[in-house]
Order: structure tokens, then C-alpha cells, then sequence
């Protein structure tokens, strides 16, 4: 326990300090002066807007989106019981991703800009509930096999249906599916920071209330059984929290990869597999992971940006290796 | 809906901020402009943008930024470049170079953009770019909407702009100038065959130009036929059959395009400038160019 409490100061001062760099650097040279300024409210109004207005929501989606997948990606492990499970194997992010293109493609986005979001949240509980029915039994036990194999295969329906739209679709509508579903935290503002927060909080604290049950989960479901968990709540329960979580972030970042899967695991590495640790350490992880891979992908190529899901896969596949390597030792 | 204030540039931001973040913090009536800046014959002017919202100008801003490279080029023409404040990563011609870029036109860098302190902002309208107008709006920031799919357009545009920027007579001239010279095309070719022509973009299955388009409007000027003229959107992928059974006389493709080589095999494929794709001002220029390549005889 001693190892998850250092563990656990030393990731909360990493997303303070995360949050701190992705505040202070940006396109445009700010000092940390002008910074602390904007933050007490004061100074020019429009420094204070790119920190206030456009840097922190950043940051705080981050914090969000990157804690949530993270969370999600250890409930699936755990639920699934497969080290290959993340957020997005069950088709949540198929089901976004048609969804979103479909708004595209049909020019509705001209609707408002809570279009996209709404719709890919939509589609993405579209493929949770197709994928919970089609995995619940008839005595309504959910197979957790069939709920893999029902992800995997909704989630190729979803790619095909993409696909469909792209073929009939207007280049520009192609190319702004193409960057929606490579994800990015561009379209943060407060509002959105809000919304993420009001699905990633309550289900996070849930996901955590179910550390003990999981733990017994991951070992198997008749042991669970015995040691007196009530395996199908349970399993209902964090299936449902962590596909909401990811449906919010699907929603308001698009798709982005590799939290999910590398950082629950690098932090097992770390301190094990119980979930009372592993789950909240994996958020905090998971946050300043990806904050600090947005500052990464805001600032090499400024003022354009990199697509996230490059930054993430160029630096948590080194860093996962390096600590797989260290744990064979 | 008025909701442009330019004699508050920086309110906006400030009630944005307030109300987030800070909540009841009031916003001093402050940024109020010199008197000067607005010459004494401009009226109050009221533009509806492609995006169908009506914007209104009581005076020419003084500090623009165009994310529309076409754009940008225009106000320059118009006289107006002083105006200009930064620039796309697009933006490469000497007048311009100097200024600050905010990167694509599509998501611009908005730490940038907001930085440059611009009283308007040029931007192309459509789901390519959901994100700036709506931070935009949500700064009191005025911007305008541009659509250039044809050539009638680029006219509305050049007049807008003429408008905004109190420089009606020299867009009015801009746009005779563009007309004279699609004219005198027009005239040079009007006894010429007209030749079967498909404007290639690129791409596997490759893209055409469809009508309704300023490349199908251009076609027409020079003298040509557009061959997917059936198209039923503006541009859009077509199968390689259908490019090579089609009736054909010439693939016209821009610069640096690369066509599958079959297409060569029916028809001669010919490259012309950068100008036929940009639907600005140099429409004139690029009409001349392909009515060179379609009619050579006409200029001997």
C-alpha cells in the first residue's frame, strides 16, 4: 500500500504539473508571469482568453478524456479478462465514429456545434446496447466471451458503414471524418470540459466503488462467485460505466488511442493488479499522459498541430516496452 | 441579428471570461475606438455571409485576418492589404509574407488568431471547420463566411469585401475587369468547336469536377464541353471505366497531378496552373489558360 501512496503523490503532482505546462506553452510565447496574471483574472484580455479561455479547457479535457480511457481500458482488461482489451474493442468507437460521419455526410453539423458530439455519443451507446443484448443470455448473464466476439463484429459493422459514407461523400466531408476520428482535444471550451466532466466523474467514482469485485472478477468468474460477488451486477455495472466513460470521450475529443491500452497496464507494472490502486492511478496516469501529449501535439509543427493519437503512439509504445523490459528483470 | 459591436473589440472577451470563469466581474465599457478610424463617407454597411447570417460593418475594421487565401489576394487588389494582420500558412506572396501566420486556413492556431486582435475574420464557410466560428462568435469577434463554388461567387465576394472595406468603386472595377476578360475569352472561342473536356483532380477511383463549379464555369468560358456535366455533386470520384468510355477529347488536369496513365491512352492529358483551381481574381488569367489549350488555333 505504501508503494500505491507514493505512487499516487507522485502522479497527482505529475498532472499538476502537466496541467501547469500545458497552460504556460502554447503557440504564442506567453510568460509565466503573463500566465499566473491570467489565471488571478488580470492583465491583457486577450492573454487572458488564449490561458482562461483556450489552454485550461485543454487541459482539463485532457485531464478528463486521458484519465477516463484510461479507467475504461483497466475495466475492460479486468472485465474481459484479456491484456489486449481497451475502451474502444466493444465497437464504442465504431458506433461514434459512424454516427459522426453520418451528421457529416448528411450536412447537419451546420445545426450547431453540439451536433457532432451528440451524435457520436449516440452512436456510440447505439453499440453498447447492441452489443449488451446480443451478449445477454436468456437468463440474462452476459457472457463476457460473447460480449468480445459481439464488440469485435458490431464494431467491423460500424467500419463498414464509414466506409459506405466515404464512397458517397464529398471530399471535404471524407477529410473532416478523417481528422474527427484521428481525435484531438481542439474543440475544448467550457462547456464541453463541463459535459465531459458530468459522465467521467460519477461513472469513474462507481468503476472505483467496484475495485473489490473486479479484483475477484479477474480471477474468474465462479472464484467471484464463491467469494460471494454478485458476478452479473457487477459485470453489467462496469461494463456500463466504463463504455459510458468512453462514449463521453469518444464525444468530445474523437477517437484516440493507446491510453487505454498501455497506460492501465504500465501502471500495474507499477504497483499490481488491485483495482482499489490500479484504477484511480491509472487516471491520474492517464491524464497527465495525455495533457502532456496535447502540449506535444500543439507545439512541434506550430502553429498547426500533429494528430494526438501519433504523439501518443510514438511515446507510450517506447515507454510501455522500456517497462515491460524492466518487469521481466 | 447584429451582434457585431466593433466599437468594442475587447468586451467580449472579457464578458467570455467573466462569465466563466469568474463569475459577476462586469465589464467596463472600455476599448472604444478613435473617431478617426472611420472615414466620413462610410455608411453602416450589412453583408449576409454564405452562412446566411447578416453582419454588420459601421465602419471599415481596421484589422482583418483572412483564413481564404483567394481572399487575401482580393484585399490586397482592393487596396486594402494594409488592413491585413496575419496570414495563412497559403499566403506565400511577397505582400503578405511578412505577416505573422496562423497556420491552415481550416482550424486555424486560435492563440494566434486571438493575438492578432482582428475586428474580422474571413473564413471559409462549412463542417470542414466546425471549431472557429464558434469561438469566434463566443468573442464577439466579426467574421465572414465565404463559399466560392462558382464563379458568381468570387463576384459576390469581390463586392462584399469592396463593401466592408469601403472600397465598393475599386471591387466594381475588380469585378468589369474579371468580366471583361471572361468576355473576351468567350468571344475569341464563341466560333470554335467545343472540345469534350474532364477536369481531373487526382485520386483513386479519380476525382472530377462536376457542374455548378467555378473549374465547370471556367470550362465553359474557354470553350469546352464539361463531360461530367451529369456529375450529381460538385466533385466526386468516377470508375475508371466510366472516365475511358466516355467521350473525351481532353483530360485537364493541375500541375503535379498524378492521373492514372490509361487516361493517356484515350485522350491527350494536359496540366495548366495553379491559378484553375482558385477561385479568386485570377479566374480571368486561368480562363485564357485553358482556352490556349482547348483552341490553339484561335491564338495563332
Amino acid at each position: 500500500m505504501t508503494r500505491s501512496r507514493t505512487t499516487a503523490a507522485a502522479l497527482i503532482l505529475a498532472v499538476a504539473a502537466a496541467v501547469f505546462i500545458a497552460v504556460r506553452f502554447g503557440s504564442v510565447a506567453l510568460s509565466t508571469g503573463d500566465v499566473l496574471d491570467a489565471l488571478k483574472g488580470r492583465g491583457d484580455p486577450v492573454k487572458r482568453d488564449i490561458v482562461v479561455g483556450l489552454r485550461l479547457p485543454r487541459a482539463l479535457l485532457g485531464v478528463l478524456v486521458g484519465g477516463g480511457l484510461a479507467m475504461a481500458g483497466a475495466t475492460f482488461q479486468a472485465l474481459l479478462r484479456n491484456p489486449l482489451a481497451e475502451p474502444y474493442i466493444l465497437g464504442i468507437s465504431g458506433g461514434a465514429a459512424a454516427a459522426a460521419v453520418t451528421v457529416l455526410a448528411l450536412g447537419l453539423v451546420s445545426a450547431g456545434s453540439w451536433v457532432l458530439p451528440a451524435a457520436a455519443f449516440g452512436g456510440a451507446l447505439l453499440a453498447i446496447l447492441l452489443v449488451f443484448r446480443v451478449a445477454s443470455a436468456a437468463d440474462r448473464s452476459l457472457d463476457v466471451r460473447v460480449l468480445l466476439l459481439a464488440g469485435v463484429v458490431v464494431g467491423a459493422f460500424f467500419s463498414a458503414m464509414i466506409a459506405l459514407w466515404f464512397a458517397l461523400s464529398e471530399a471535404s466531408t471524407v477529410r473532416n471524418a478523417v481528422l474527427w476520428m484521428m481525435g484531438s482535444l481542439a474543440g475544448a471550451d467550457w462547456r464541453v470540459v463541463v459535459t465531459a466532466a458530468a459522465y467521467t466523474l460519477p461513472a469513474g467514482i462507481a468503476l472505483i466503488a467496484l475495485a473489490r469485485p473486479l479484483d475477484l472478477l479477474a480471477i474468474g468468474e465462479d472464484t467471484a462467485t464463491y467469494l460471494g460477488a454478485n458476478v452479473e451486477q457487477v459485470k453489467r455495472l462496469a461494463f456500463g460505466m466504463a463504455s459510458l466513460i468512453t462514449a463521453a470521450g469518444v464525444a468530445m475529443a474523437g477517437v484516440i488511442g493507446f491510453v487505454g491500452l498501455i497506460v492501465p497496464h504500465a501502471v500495474r507494472l507499477v504497483v499490481g493488479s488491485g483495482h482499489r490502486a490500479l484504477l484511480p492511478l491509472s487516471f491520474l496516469a492517464g491524464s497527465a499522459f495525455l495533457v502532456l501529449a496535447d502540449v506535444v501535439a500543439r507545439l512541434v509543427i506550430a502553429p498547426s498541430e500533429i494528430p494526438i493519437g501519433v504523439v501518443t503512439a510514438f511515446a507510450g509504445v517506447p515507454l510501455f516496452l522500456v517497462l515491460l523490459r524492466a518487469s521481466l528483470r | 441579428m447584429h451582434r457585431i459591436r466593433l466599437r468594442h473589440p475587447t468586451r467580449a472577451p472579457l464578458l467570455l471570461l467573466a462569465s466563466v470563469t469568474l463569475g459577476a466581474c462586469g465589464s467596463s465599457g472600455s476599448g472604444q475606438r478613435d473617431e478617426r478610424d472611420a472615414p466620413p463617407s462610410a455608411a453602416p454597411v450589412v453583408i449576409t455571409d454564405a452562412s446566411g447570417r447578416a453582419v454588420r460593418f459601421d465602419h471599415p475594421p481596421a484589422r482583418v485576418l483572412s483564413l481564404v487565401p483567394t481572399v487575401t489576394q482580393m484585399l490586397v487588389e482592393l487596396g486594402a492589404g494594409d488592413a491585413l494582420v496575419g496570414r495563412t500558412d497559403y499566403d506565400t506572396f511577397a505582400v503578405v509574407r511578412g505577416l505573422p501566420s496562423v497556420g491552415g486556413g481550416l482550424r486555424p492556431d486560435l492563440e494566434r488568431l486571438l493575438t492578432l486582435r482582428p475586428e474580422l475574420v474571413i473564413r471559409f464557410e462549412g463542417a470542414q471547420d466546425p471549431v472557429t466560428g464558434v469561438a469566434l462568435d463566443e468573442r464577439g469577434i466579426p467574421h465572414i463566411a465565404v463559399q466560392p463554388d462558382r464563379i458568381e461567387d468570387v463576384r459576390t465576394i469581390v463586392r462584399q469585401m469592396g463593401q466592408i472595406m469601403g472600397r465598393s468603386e475599386a471591387a466594381d472595377a475588380l469585378v468589369a475587369d474579371l468580366d471583361r476578360q471572361l468576355e473576351d475569352v468567350r468571344a475569341l472561342v464563341a466560333r470554335a468547336e467545343r472540345p469534350r473536356v474532364a477536369y481531373v483532380l487526382g485520386g483513386t477511383p479519380p476525382w472530377v469536377a462536376g457542374p455548378g463549379t467555378f473549374i465547370a464555369d471556367l470550362l465553359d468560358a474557354a470553350g469546352g464541353e464539361n463531360v461530367f456535366a451529369d456529375l450529381d455533386r460538385l466533385y466526386g470520384p468516377v470508375s475508371l471505366e466510366e472516365l475511358v468510355t466516355r467521350d473525351v477529347t481532353l483530360f485537364v488536369v493541375g500541375r503535379g497531378t498524378v492521373v492514372n496513365p490509361r487516361l493517356g491512352d484515350r485522350a491527350p492529358v494536359v496540366e495548366v496552373s495553379q491559378d484553375v483551381e482558385s477561385p479568386g481574381t485570377g479566374l480571368g488569367r486561368a480562363a485564357l489558360e485553358l482556352a490556349r489549350l482547348l483552341h490553339p488555333d484561335a491564338f495563332r
